[in-house]
């Protein structure tokens, strides 16, 4: 009299879709999180940043990078001047001021993004071993160009 | 007739297929860790550089310096030399090495406790780590103890100043 019940052909089919997503989203934030974020900047080409024990953490969203290798000067994202040894060739300097670096003040101001950002903090991430007076010639000419908010960056960590 | 049934049946099996993303989540799950793994991060920590010095001679009303100053000139990491001024008239003056810097900057701020400014120059070939170490020893906290985040650390300087920028 009774009929068995077949018993559904019942497949688990685990939804995938949105576990994808979420990684998707992990990926995409974890890229854009080391490019922004001002206390955590990946340094490439071997640059070994001075430890220091008493320097503070940036609080301000608003960095621009300057990164000082004994091979380049690069700002933001782009190389804009080649050094020798951390020392500025002097074709690259002021005819009648010998500390001002004319070629990155050129290549600053004529960038018409760089020029907007007088008001962001400028941290110059220089290698340990680069010259103080390319240190201070850089210095020097951001400020001669407009751009007063430079701090000095160092790390907590062994490099 | 059986033929274009046959033709629907297999349509609609095809569009009830799901698309396979296991693949897709094994590499996603392959990348993060790659990701993590090749990111060389350091913790920035940063120093103002006081281009423009924020309490450069304090001059009161009767013309008198508030504040001494301590002017620091660097030749090498070896060679040091140190001067205090008020009212700009050396008041003292001695030469050190950047290993014993900190202690004497620690009892020139005793001897002056009003002393707030440093102001670094630097002759000769002096590296970004030698000028760093100056920088971390004048921002060092008064007194040892004081370590906690969460108050306000008072350090030998309140003012560091790389002063021969604008000096050529």
């Amino acid at each position: 009299m009774f009929k068995r019940r077949k018993k559904k052909n019942s497949e688990v089919v685990i939804q995938l879709t949105a576990l994808v997503d979420a990684f998707t989203i992990l990926v995409v934030f974890f890229l854009l999180q080391y490019s922004t974020s001002p206390e955590n900047i990946e340094l490439k080409d071997k640059v070994n940043l001075p430890l220091a024990e008493n320097a503070y953490a940036t609080e301000s969203q608003d960095n621009i990078s300057v990164i000082i290798s004994s091979n380049f000067i690069q700002v933001g994202d782009e190389k804009l001047l080649l050094l020798q040894d951390g020392k500025i060739a002097s074709n690259l300097m002021h005819e009648d001021d010998s500390e001002f670096i004319s070629g990155l003040h050129d290549k600053i101001t004529k960038d018409e993004e760089l020029s907007e950002k007088k008001e962001f903090q400028w941290v110059l991430l220089a290698d340990e071993k680069v010259p103080y007076e390319t240190i201070k010639k850089t210095i020097y000419t951001l400020a001669i160009s407009g751009f007063t908010k430079i701090k000095l960056a160092s790390t907590t960590e062994g490099n | 007739m059986k033929t274009l049934k046959g033709l629907n049946r297999k349509r609609k099996q095809i569009e009830n297929k799901d698309l396979d993303l296991a693949p897709m989540l094994s590499l996603m799950i392959a990348i993060i860790p790659v990701i993590l793994a090749s990111a060389v991060l350091f913790k920035i920590r940063i120093f103002d550089s006081s281009v423009f010095p924020a309490s450069d001679k304090v001059i009161q009303s009767d013309g008198a310096q508030e504040f001494p100053i301590t002017y620091l000139e660097i030749t090498d990491s070896n060679q040091i030399k140190i001067e205090v001024k008020k009212n700009d008239k050396s008041i003292f003056e001695t030469s050190t090495s950047l290993a014993q810097l900190q202690p004497l900057l620690k009892n020139l701020k005793l001897k002056y406790p009003d002393m707030k400014s440093l102001k670094i120059e630097s002759k000769g070939d002096v590296s970004y780590k030698d000028i760093i170490k100056v920088f971390d020893m004048a921002k060092s906290p008064l007194q040892s103890g004081s370590e906690s985040k969460e108050t306000l650390i008072e350090t030998l300087f309140d003012d560091v100043t790389l002063e021969d920028i604008f000096k050529g």
